[in-house]
């Protein structure tokens, strides 16, 4: 039985129980439409929601810049807008790491002829950017 | 707070740890909770730097910025129990946390989003507050956040929510008058009416932070200077309340060391009751 099947026995009290599941119905309703696209709840200002989307993935794009600060390098000015290209149909899924991977192997994929390509397919290499120091080469 | 004031501190960051040991006058450090690796904290290793200040006297709170007591699941047994190993082992008075939810639906935000702040959403939440209080070994106070949206579930100021999360849980507060600025600019709110209704005898300590005005909307990027709207927030808390502690925040684009001093003295002036200047 899990931690949550747990609760709902324990806590006895039906209303409370509802509340939690309308409280997670509301969030990840917000929360599909924040980050993955999803359609605007019901009664939200579109603008306030607009520009929750841009300040998230913002954040999302300087801490995949921190992670790995050698996509900023490969990329120069141009990760930045890639970045937010991106993340707009690549809804976050395991961790910023993964993130900075992903976003790499779609930029390859996606701008075949750019002439930072085969520098980030470098980076891209299994031996992980924290053991390479492609820019030594 | 049982303990005696924190006094005006900083926010303890990797990248500015020796700048923040050298800072004149410094009271107390925040510490973002999940920047630090328990594993090490349980085998009685601090980062240097936190050592070097906590032999000085130097207190140390966690700020917890991932557990998420604002959403709809259970508080996180694991989450809890890092915060709970990591105030034991930095000695601390208090952990801190947010009034926010931060992942849904198996997804993560990456950052603090506001609850709706319904009547139902009031007693799931305040059940969260319960757990997490029970699995910690120190006082747990919330943060008000910085928002760009409004519910339109909301039946409550956040304020007025705080308040009835203080009734409810004995929850201490931590107000970031940063975050009050940013809601007045981007959501309209009055920031006078809101500080009424906190029950600022709850308060543990504030944050102060910088931020950058965009084409009408306030970002509250703790990467700029602290300005004097911001400052002007905390002269009007302080007209209500003496902060037990006042706490300033920068975690980007760190400015040279006299100019963080400079902050913490403008924060000192404004709890001194002196007209402030930026």
């Amino acid at each position: 039985m899990s931690e949550h099947d747990e609760y709902l026995i324990r806590t006895g009290d039906p209303a409370l129980v509802l509340a939690r599941a309308e409280l997670a119905r509301k969030q990840g309703e917000l929360l599909d439409a924040l980050v993955a696209g999803g359609p605007i709840p019901a009664g939200f200002d579109p603008r306030q929601v607009q520009i929750q989307v841009r300040g998230l993935a913002a954040k999302r794009r300087d801490t995949v810049a921190r992670v790995d600060p050698a996509l900023e390098l490969i990329l120069g000015h141009e990760f930045g807008p890639l970045f937010l290209q991106y993340a707009a149909d690549h809804p976050m899924a395991d961790g910023y790491r993964a993130d900075a991977r992903s976003f790499a192997a779609w930029a390859v994929t996606t701008r075949p002829t750019a002439a930072w390509r085969s520098a980030l397919e470098r980076h891209l290499r299994p031996t992980g950017p924290s053991h390479r120091r492609w820019w030594r080469r | 707070m049982t303990s005696a004031a924190l006094g005006v501190g900083i926010g303890w960051r990797a990248e500015i740890d020796t700048v923040v040991e050298r800072l004149p006058g410094l009271d107390w450090v925040e510490v973002v909770a999940e920047n630090l690796c328990t594993d090490e904290l349980r085998a009685g290793q601090l980062p240097e730097s936190l050592r070097i200040l906590r032999e000085r006297g130097v207190r140390v709170v966690p700020h917890g910025v991932a557990l998420g007591l604002g959403g709809a699941d259970l508080p996180d047994r694991a989450r809890l129990e890092r915060l709970a190993t990591t105030a034991e082992a930095l000695g601390s008075p208090l952990v801190t946390e947010h009034l926010a939810f931060v992942r849904a639906g198996g997804r993560e935000a990456g950052h603090l989003l506001p609850v709706p702040r319904s009547r139902d959403a009031l007693r799931v939440i305040a059940e969260n507050v319960r757990i997490a209080q029970q699995e910690l070994p120190v006082p747990l106070a919330l943060e008000n956040i910085a928002a760009h949206l409004s519910w339109p579930d909301d039946e409550l100021t956040e304020g007025e929510f705080l308040a009835e999360l203080v009734e409810r849980t004995g929850v201490r507060l931590l107000i970031d008058v940063a975050n009050l600025h940013t809601n007045r600019v981007n959501l309209g709110l009055d920031v006078a009416a809101e500080l009424d209704r906190l029950p600022l005898e709850a308060l543990a300590y504030v944050h102060v932070a910088g931020g950058v005005e965009r084409d009408g909307v306030w970002h509250d990027t703790h990467a700029h200077p602290v300005t004097e709207p911001v400052l002007a927030v905390l002269a009007e808390l302080r007209a209500r309340a003496v902060p037990p502690g006042v706490l300033l925040e920068r975690d980007d684009n760190f400015p040279p060391p006299a100019e963080l001093a400079g902050e913490l003295d403008a924060i000192r002036r404004v709890l001194e009751g002196a007209p402030h200047h930026v």
